[in-house]
């Protein structure tokens, strides 16, 4: 039987999380990405057509190893146990944080946007101490929760929202270039006036990109900007050149004096 | 100014993981290859990075970053690759030198092919209160807290939600640091989903359609003000870092320098030298693979990396035109395989506008 | 150690921080820790400090930028020699930095 992606999944395995843990697999979109199917012994996920097929789950075969959740670079797969029944379910999520969290101890279980769900006993903790390793954790929630469980926390503070402030008004002056300090509004000044009609001649005008950082920084900055404020039949294209050094070098070794 | 000129066989410039892979392949093959890289480590962007990598089993996916740079480098070290770090490449001359910053002195050497791989480095955005210390690079908060294990605040704010500002986001919360929040002017998260999950699921709101409007303090950052695109409403951050994640574009000064025909292609993040599927630039015998000739991911840098050093191999006489071929064939199956989601669609595309010219 | 909270110690993924010798540097004349193998501009956010140096013209505060040596924002005064891009120089034990006040006009 065929396996299925994304949340088309989900139903199977919460209909086979009876019999004990199965892979829950929040990854849906094509991306180029493959260590889930590799790592499972089973066989239990399979991409369809080439690397960035999304990973389809075959819920039967699952044995809930949890080998795949350990090793999904996108942290997106966890396991749901339903088999302890009464009315509880076991989610075990994959966990880099600094939080610490114990076995037996209480944590937060939460959704996918970081809102809280339940608090729950840890009952597993794998991979602990061990840095570098993902550690696995298993979290006990009421079963409604079984399969939007994204993430535990300990209980760390939430963060406040931003307060809204009345809109200032018009935008000060800054230094577009770092080195040179040329002043945006002069920048732009340069560039309307249309005297400067490339890059490279707004630059040995400007000054700006020519500083210690050769421009380093700024350039694209200095570009984008003059894409926006030099129309573009009046752009000329003129080709780039490049000097060395093209880092910063002590002047007493170019000089040599001192070998 | 004289200085002596040491003759090599293959320079390749950059350790990160197309530089490395160029230079096992060559190695593989015969030649005598050196390394050369500005940073006392190799791995290039690698070495920050400590989650866990997407690519298939090719490219070390499902191994974090730093564990693949040091399975690159001990390959490449097997295989008697000459590694030459802290070492910064100033110039390509166009009659062939090229001109080293070394720990000890300033040296030139005569390569007899080069391998241009030296990755991307940071865009950046203008607006008041930039230059304020407290406001910095992804890259450069990833560095300190990753490479130095020193936080640069307590409380962020990060600009871009590309995959870049999702995980730079998430490694600074494990770092022990705050995230108050990501801000995209974009409508939709750009980076992949499961990277978003992560980074959400921990409590971080991403503001979507909003922008920077001014980053404020007297001797460092101390807040951040945030417009809401459509309704104009504007909303203030206590912050004391402000990461700005807004995209990289290739290091090629270097190819540009050594006259390589340059060419605009927006989806690659800017100038990139022109090249064929082969990595040939229009000078020979420069090359240019990864995030170089066209920003990309990690597994298509090494993929790039090793046609490169296949192509030089050629070139330099340890591989026959077919042998070389056959290769460069193989692994150019596994990059399309690479680029065929949505996300590379652009990518792929300028790529092949490039390949065609 | 006697180091404040910008350090991380603890970290789930890399562990623990293997204690580095302890040194001394001095910036404008203030002494301050740092571990050796570390650079400048890591130790002065260690500390606490994030302004490197005075615009040129502007006298605006700068801090460390890119942290690999490619902005020049990091730029001081290392043992008397102008223009050290601290990101990318290691702390050496009695090391004298200095801030740079922009230029003198
Ligand atoms: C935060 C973040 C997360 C990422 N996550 C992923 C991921 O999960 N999966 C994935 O596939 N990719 C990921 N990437 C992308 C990946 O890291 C890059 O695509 C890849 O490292 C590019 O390899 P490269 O060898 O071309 O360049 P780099 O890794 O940048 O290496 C270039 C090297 O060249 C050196 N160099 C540059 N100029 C000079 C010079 N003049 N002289 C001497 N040396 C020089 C540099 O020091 C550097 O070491 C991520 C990138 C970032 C920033
Ligand atoms: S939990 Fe184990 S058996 Fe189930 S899909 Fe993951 S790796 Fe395969
Ligand atoms: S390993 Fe994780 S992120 Fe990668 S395809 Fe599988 S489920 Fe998706
Ligand atoms: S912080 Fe950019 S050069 Fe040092």
């Amino acid at each position: 039987m065929q396996g299925k992606t994304g949340s088309e999944s989900w139903q199977e395995v919460w209909d086979k999380s009876v019999n004990g843990p199965r892979a829950l697999i929040d990854c849906w979109q094509e991306i180029p990405c493959d260590p889930c199917q590799e790592a499972c012994a089973q066989g239990s996920i399979v991409l369809s057509s080439g690397i960035c097929a999304p990973p389809a789950l075959h819920a039967e075969t699952c044995n809930g190893c949890g080998k795949c959740v350990a090793i999904c670079p996108g942290m997106a797969i966890f396991l749901v146990d339903r088999s302890i029944g009464s009315g509880l379910a076991r989610v075990t999520v994959p966990y880099e944080m600094r939080d610490e969290i114990r076995l037996g101890g209480e944590a937060w279980a939460v959704d996918g946007e970081g809102n809280y769900l339940a608090e729950g006993r840890i009952t597993r903790v794998s991979g602990a101490g061990r840095p570098g390793r993902t550690m696995l954790l298993t979290i006990e929630v009421p079963e409604e929760w079984a399969l939007k469980v994204r993430g535990v926390r300990g209980r760390r503070k939430l963060l406040e929202e931003p307060e809204e402030v009345e809109a200032i008004e018009a935008v000060e002056d800054f230094a577009f270039c770092r080195c040179e300090e040329i002043d945006y509004s002069r920048l732009r000044e340069i560039i309307t006036q249309g005297e400067f009609r490339s890059l490279p001649a707004l630059r040995r005008f400007s000054r700006a990109g020519l500083g210690y950082c050769q421009g380093r920084f700024c350039q694209s900055i200095l570009r984008s900007q003059f894409l926006a404020d030099c129309p573009e039949e009046d752009r000329e294209v003129e080709s780039f050149r490049v000097r060395a050094p093209v880092r910063p070098v002590k002047l007493s070794r170019l000089g040599g004096e001192d070998g | 100014m004289s200085l002596p000129c040491e003759q090599l066989d293959l320079l390749v410039i950059g350790a990160g993981p197309a530089g490395l892979c160029a230079a096992y392949e060559a190695a593989a093959v015969g030649c005598r290859v050196t390394i050369v890289d500005e940073n006392d480590k190799a791995g290039g962007q690698l070495s920050k990075q400590i989650h866990r990598f997407f690519g298939s089993s090719h490219h070390g996916a499902g191994k974090r970053g730093i564990e693949i740079a040091e399975e690159l480098f001990g390959d490449c070290l097997k295989l008697g690759v000459d590694v030459r770090l802290s070492s910064s490449v100033l110039g390509l001359f166009s009659n062939g030198e090229v001109m080293i910053d070394a720990p000890t002195q300033l040296c030139l050497v005569n390569p007899g092919a080069v391998i241009v791989a030296t990755g991307a480095s940071e865009k950046s955005l203008a607006f008041p209160g930039w230059t304020l210390p407290g406001v910095m690079g992804a890259g450069a908060a990833q560095t300190l807290i990753n490479i130095h294990r020193i936080l640069p605040g307590s409380r962020v704010l990060m600009v871009g939600s590309g995959n870049v500002g999702l995980i730079v986001s998430y490694q600074l919360l494990q770092a022990g640091a705050e995230v108050v929040g990501v801000v995209d002017t974009a409508g939709s998260i750009s980076g992949y989903q499961v990277h978003a999950g992560r980074v959400r699921r921990e409590g971080i709101p991403v503001y979507l359609g909003h922008r920077l409007l001014s980053a404020r303090g007297s001797t460092g950052l101390e807040e951040v003000l945030v417009e809401a695109i459509e309704d104009g409403t504007v909303k203030r951050f206590e912050a004391d870092v402000l990461c700005l994640a807004v995209g990289m574009s290739p290091l090629c000064d270097l190819a540009a320098m050594r006259d390589c025909r340059m060419v605009y292609e927006d989806a690659l993040g800017g100038l990139v030298p022109w090249h064929g599927a082969d990595m040939r630039t229009s000078q020979s015998p420069v090359y240019i693979a990864g995030d170089a000739s066209g920003v990309e991911e990690a597994s298509v840098a090494m993929e790039e990396g090793r046609i490169a050093g296949i192509s030089a191999a050629e070139d330099l006489g340890s591989l026959n035109s077919g042998e070389a071929a056959e290769r460069r064939a193989a692994i150019a199956k596994r990059l399309d395989e690479l680029r065929a989601g949505p996300h590379s669609r652009g990518k792929l595309a300028a790529k092949e506008r490039l390949y065609a010219r | 150690m006697a180091f404040n909270n910008f350090r991380i110690l603890q970290h789930p993924v890399l562990g623990e921080k293997k204690n580095g010798k302890e040194v001394r540097i001095f910036l404008d004349g203030l002494p301050i820790h740092a571990v050796e193998g570390e650079p400048i501009a890591a130790a002065l956010y260690a500390a606490g400090v994030r302004i490197t140096r005075l615009s040129p013209h502007k006298k605006e505060p700068r801090g460390a930028f890119c942290m690999i040596g490619r902005c020049t924002e990091c730029c001081m005064i290392v043992d008397g020699e102008p223009n050290v891009r601290t990101c990318r120089t290691m702390v050496r034990d009695g090391m004298r930095v200095e801030t740079p006040r922009g230029w003198m006009e």
